[in-house]
């Protein structure tokens, strides 16, 4: 019984051991999506350009 | 009286000619830059473009690591929790078995307090007098 207890206590460790990877896994990864779509957004806007800055075209 | 150093006015346009030159160039990167932009095109075409810098690379394979880990970390997760589970179930056996036991127990002292009295061997056999025994299946299962 007593091992059986103490069996029980160090899996119970591991088992919030790896709930807190998981969620630092998570975290990560939802981290890496954002920078990854920030990114995204600021090459986008760099490499095309805006058409509200275009030119209005000149009426006769 | 301080003497003061000569002042060196032609220092003073070299300066201001750097100045001029840093800025006419900065003004032709930005002109350049700007005349280097592209007609929009499709947010998901430019993304798959997007994927091919090296900046968007090394962002996804963060990614497919992290995924990895998570992955790996969910499969330990579901091996320990079937683990406890069955240590957990050893335990309510366990507990259950002692239990039972004991219950056994206290309904023997009742239907002895009903009966009390001396054995036939002279002995006082009342439930006072009688040292509580564990059988060798219950030491183990205590240990």
């Amino acid at each position: 019984m007593k091992d059986l207890k103490k069996n029980y206590r160090e899996s119970f460790t591991a088992i919030k051991e790896h709930k807190s990877a998981i969620n630092f896994s998570q975290q990560a990864i939802d981290n890496a999506k954002q920078q990854l779509v920030a990114s995204y957004e600021q090459w986008y806007e760099e490499t095309f350009e805006d058409p509200v800055l275009k030119e209005a075209p000149k009426t006769a | 009286m301080q003497e003061w150093e000569d002042y060196d006015e032609q220092n003073d346009e070299e300066i201001q000619k750097a100045e001029e030159q840093a800025m006419i160039a900065k003004m032709q990167r930005a002109s350049k830059q700007k005349g280097d932009k592209r007609q929009k095109i499709d947010k998901n075409v430019a993304f798959a473009e997007y994927k091919q810098t090296e900046e968007a690379k090394a962002l996804e394979e963060t990614i497919i690591q992290c995924r990895r880990d998570l992955t790996n970390s969910r499969e330990e997760l579901k091996r320990k929790t079937e683990s406890i589970n069955l240590i957990k179930a050893e335990i309510d056996q366990a507990r259950n078995f002692l239990e039972a036991k004991a219950a056994k127990k206290h309904e023997s002292a009742i239907h002895a307090a009903k009966d009390p009295g001396f054995s036939s061997g002279g002995f006082d056999d009342s439930p006072d007098h009688r040292a509580e025994m564990i059988d060798e299946e219950e030491l183990a299962m205590i240990k």
